[in-house]
């Protein structure tokens, strides 16, 4: 499967919620507080285990006037990051109830 | 055995200990603490008093208790106490070594009561200023004690380390605590007055104050509440607490030297 068509949903043992655009994260593992920048936010807000990063990206390009696939690398790059410090987690079928 | 009713940011806590040198001891130590009021305790924890009780190996370092919380019930062991807490059910009991304190006990047990009522044991100095609370808050070597010192005169300090924040009948209001800081001599006040500030403590070369967003400002506050953050289960619950917190009181960042004259730019911004 393409990575691209990958479901991101919030880390079960991460807590966060957007507060004025922007989301403020309880990374469980290590402890940290995080506040990410309003496009991360955004990103956050969007990876609810119902959208693709595809879906994610074309979302940001019409929010943002900015290039698919331009929108696409960014928000994978970003989406890994997240994956990688435990906020997100990717799955390969949507998320019920997520 | 003695039941000593105490009640800290009007929450009561009722302590049966069961050795007459501890209790008074305990009586003292919480006298401006004691609770007249007769409410029914949001918990009551017994106390056993044991000689040679250790707990976990006394080495150099950091303080430690190892805590363990699960859906309203607190585990909890240190040096020389150890114990457990049903919040659900508003029962406890701890065991100590006669050497051993209940202040840190309750500081843990504290911290969880006011989360469970919206509310926050906060890592603040906190006074009051003209009838008004001002709390500032940050890690240690941010500024606390500095800042309730240089208030001297100025505001009646509630505590130079830590105080608590709730919600009550729509207001939020700051409560001194009998916990004690570096500043171990000062007295503890059993008062209160409405929130009016909450400053995350920044040292300048000059005052003043920077607004933060909302979610700055809860990320900041979550960072200061001691205990239940580093508990993954109360994340989602302290986010809330601390989000709704800083929608009635923004959280602003204090940029201060050593000088008294913070308070112009505090007096200048509320």
């Amino acid at each position: 499967m393409q990575a691209y068509n990958l479901y991101p949903a919030p880390h079960p043992q991460t807590a966060g919620r957007v507060i004025d655009g922007e989301a403020v994260l309880l990374l469980a593992e290590t402890n940290e507080i995080q506040v990410l920048n309003p496009v991360g936010s955004r990103i956050f807000e969007l990876a609810d285990g119902q959208h693709t990063l595809a879906e994610i990206a074309s979302i940001l390009t019409e929010e943002y006037n900015v290039d698919f696939h331009q929108a696409l690398a960014d928000v994978s790059e970003f989406v890994q990051q997240l994956v990688d410090s435990q906020v997100l987690v990717l799955y390969d079928q949507p998320r019920t109830g997520a | 055995m003695a039941e000593i009713p105490i009640s800290i940011a009007e929450i009561p806590v009722h302590l049966l200990i069961d050795d007459g040198g501890t209790a008074e001891r305990v009586r003292q130590h919480y006298a401006a603490f004691l609770d007249q009021g007769g409410q029914p305790p949001a918990l009551t924890l017994s106390v056993v008093v044991r000689a040679g009780a250790r707990f976990i190996p006394i080495e150099p370092g950091p303080w430690i208790m190892n805590i363990t919380h699960r859906a309203g019930r607190i585990a909890f062991e240190s040096y020389l106490e150890a114990g457990e807490a049903d919040l659900n059910k508003g029962t406890g009991q701890v065991v100590m070594a006669p050497e051993g304190s209940l202040e840190n006990v309750l500081r843990v047990l504290y911290a969880w009561l006011c989360l469970r009522q919206g509310g926050l044991l906060l890592h603040a100095a906190g006074v009051i200023r003209n009838g008004k609370g001002y709390a500032f808050f940050g890690p240690s070597g941010a500024g606390k004690t500095t800042t309730t010192r240089l208030s001297e005169g100025i505001a009646q300090t509630l505590s130079d380390d830590l105080v608590i924040i709730r919600c009550v009948n729509g207001r939020y209001i700051l409560y001194g605590v009998p916990f004690r800081g570096e500043m171990a001599d000062a007295p503890r006040w059993n008062a209160q007055a409405p929130l009016t500030g909450l400053f995350r403590l920044r040292q300048a070369q000059r005052h003043a104050v920077v607004p933060l967003t909302p979610a700055e400002g809860v990320a900041e506050l979550v960072a200061a509440a001691p205990f239940v953050v580093a508990d993954p289960t109360a994340a989602v619950e302290l986010i809330n607490v601390c989000s709704a917190l800083t929608a009635a009181v923004p959280v602003r960042a204090l940029h201060f030297r050593r000088d008294a004259g913070f308070w112009s730019v505090i007096d200048a911004s509320v």
